[in-house]
């Protein structure tokens, strides 16, 4: 399935910045070749050698590397957010330039390119920058790094990047395009999970996607970051899990605009897709005998709720407005739930 | 509660089975107060259009103001000597808790803490940075909790519960759905009744995405807002964090998860009120955009 039409649209908005990239790419001192790649189990590079000097800035040391038990060390309170994808590792390296902020590069490695994706779709906030080096690559309509005030994050392959400016000049700017494009030159640019792609861009002919609010996470404690369930794991989810939370607006009729959520999550087996079902039913169903089987839909306090089991797949539908619209919603997770089915069997 | 679960659902928050303040911050709706009520409570805020320049540093003159405003604001003393002698004694060992990590405290707030406690005649030998270690803690007589406001992604806000969350000596049991129970530190016995200021660093503060920075969601707010009500301060600081992001998107922006521990930190560990209609908030200088 295609991506929506907004991120092709940004895209193309987007050509004049890429030829910016080019040039300011050209202008960067040679990047150093890839190091010693380390390969992950999916072919992967999980390592690589930033720009000595670029734009001015000047790398302070050799990286750091922070391993998964001591994330906590590097930034207690936001470790836990990498630990609930499938993360190996992160470089931390930093460049300095006299008379400027300095900027702080992030490389999270991932094992595989959906954890990065993951990483990035926790806020598509930013304006969409095209960092490829060739006109290949730039033909891809996906969005692949965003950037806003300073801070540029990118999802590339198994890699996640956060580069970051303390201070917003148009100097530190390009420096900080100029590392992102170095981060991403010759790396893999896989296409966005299956789970995603398969999500229909519209329901029915008054609901669309906000791909802008659609999240692919692993964890609930990510879930509830973009759409809070509960305080418990009612959908036993785990790193053998993936989810998309997505939202859909109702398009220009006047009612008032409130969205309709869906989970569609995707378990190891149809035993584990099975037990959460259930899990979910008896705690934020109870009170509810209608709740029951392995579809429905019912009424509760913001609005009706559904639910459908397909296989290794569970759909999921919140505050839609009527009785109607919540069967709308679980024929369409339905449909996306046998899509990505025949994706992965590609 | 969900029945035979002790797990707060959503449905939990639409019902109004929380209080208000943490329902209000899920569903993206105004936090309000109800008028008439008698405060139970005081926060002080005071703002300085000078505390920042464009470039985000800090005037130390504006920003020595400013903490005196706060300090006869909250102790009601004419100056700021009498005030601290009122929080603190002269004989205390006093701990300053700062956030050191990740959006930290302005060092220049710090510094003029340190330089105001002084003046007012304790000893620089009895004032020691205490964050991170229960065992400094122990000893110190009196503290004064200087937090950075920002929101959490895990907590919602990360401000004042968050920032003693090393003084148990495992802050690693807060993680996950236990970041709700942060307000037992404040109970635990090294640490109960030894906080005499809570002071907020409202320079720049964060409203989404924490505690990584992110600068899209640091502004000027310019401000420092304080109190010795713990679980008021931070209601406060919701309410500013919220109006934030509404006004970012310019539609109701719900902070997700809810922070669930100014809830328990009222109603379980009995620690101040979470409700903004029995909290008064005095107000000094630059009131634009104040956002509360």
């Amino acid at each position: 399935m295609k991506r929506c039409d907004l991120n092709a649209r940004i895209h193309q908005g987007l050509r004049f910045a890429a030829c910016c990239c080019f040039l300011l790419l050209a202008a960067a001192t040679p990047i150093v070749p890839l190091a010693a790649q380390p390969q992950s189990p999916r072919n992967y590079p999980t390592n690589m050698s930033l720009p000595q000097t670029i734009r001015g800035w000047t790398l302070s040391g050799p990286a750091k590397r922070v391993e998964p038990k001591a994330i906590f060390d590097y930034m207690d309170g936001a470790g836990e957010f990498y630990l609930a994808y499938r993360f190996e590792y992160l470089d931390v390296s930093e460049y300095k330039n006299p008379g400027q902020s300095d900027i702080l590069v992030e490389l999270y490695w991932m094992d595989s390119a959906d954890d990065a994706y993951g990483l990035l779709s926790g806020d598509w906030g930013g304006d969409s920058v095209d960092l490829a080096s060739t006109p290949t690559q730039a033909s891809s309509a996906t969005v692949r790094a965003l950037y806003g005030a300073g801070l540029l994050r990118i999802w590339s392959g198994n890699l996640y990047a956060r580069v970051l400016t303390y201070e917003e000049t148009d100097a530190a700017k390009q420096a900080v395009m100029a590392i992102g494009r170095a981060i991403a030159a010759g790396r893999p640019e896989p296409e966005p999970p299956h789970l995603i792609q398969a999500l229909p861009q519209a329901v029915g002919s008054s609901f669309s996607l906000r791909t802008d609010r659609t999240v692919y996470l692993r964890s609930h404690l990510v879930l509830n970051s973009a759409y809070f369930l509960s305080s418990e794991n009612l959908l036993d989810l785990g790193l053998d899990c993936e989810l998309a939370a997505a939202v859909y607006r109702r398009n220009g009729d006047g009612k008032p605009p409130k969205p309709v959520h869906v989970l569609v999550v995707r378990y190891p087996g149809e035993a584990e897709a099975r037990r959460a079902l259930a899990h979910f039913q008896r705690i934020y169903l109870s009170g509810k005998p209608a709740a029951a089987g392995d579809r429905g839909v019912v009424s509760i306090e913001d609005g009706w709720t559904g639910f459908i089991l397909s296989g290794k797949g569970l759909g999921l539908v919140f505050e839609a407005p009527d009785e109607a619209t919540a069967r709308l919603f679980l024929d369409s997770s339905k449909q996306a739930l046998d899509g990505v089915e025949r994706l992965h069997e590609r | 509660m969900s029945d035979d679960s002790s797990s707060l659902t959503r449905r939990d928050f639409v019902r109004g089975t929380v209080g208000a303040a943490v329902a209000a911050s899920l569903l993206g709706n105004p936090l309000e107060s109800s008028a008439g009520a008698a405060p139970k409570s005081y926060v002080t805020l005071v703002r300085n259009q000078g505390a920042l320049n464009s470039g985000n540093d800090v005037n130390e003159l504006v920003l020595g103001e400013m903490l005196t405003q706060v300090l006869r604001s909250v102790t009601g003393k004419a100056d700021e000597v009498s005030a601290w002698r009122s929080l603190v004694k002269s004989d205390d060992i006093v701990g300053l808790v700062h956030t050191d990590h990740l959006n930290k405290t302005h060092p220049e707030l710090i510094e003029a803490v340190k330089r105001s406690l002084k003046l007012a005649g304790i000893p620089e030998k009895n004032i020691w940075m205490v964050q991170g270690s229960p065992e400094k803690v122990k000893q110190c007589t009196a503290l004064i909790s200087l937090p950075a406001l920002k929101a959490h992604w895990l907590t919602g806000i990360g401000t004042v519960f968050k920032n003693y969350i090393c003084f148990n000596g495992s802050p690693s049991s807060y993680h996950d759905a236990n970041n709700a129970k942060l307000g037992e530190i404040w109970n635990m016995p090294h640490v109960k009744g030894k906080t005499r200021l809570i002071l907020v660093d409202a320079l720049r503060p964060l409203c989404e995405k924490g505690p990584q920075p992110d600068p899209r969601y640091m502004w000027q707010y310019k401000g420092l807002i304080a109190g010795t009500d713990p679980v008021a301060v931070e209601t406060v600081c919701l309410k500013i964090i919220m109006e934030k992001r509404q006004a970012l998107r310019g539609e109701p922006w719900p902070l997700s998860p809810p922070p669930m521990v100014v809830e328990m930190a009222d109603k379980q560990y009995g620690l101040g009120t979470s409700k903004l209609e029995e909290i008064r908030i005095v107000r000094t200088g630059w009131m634009e955009d104040a956002l509360v």
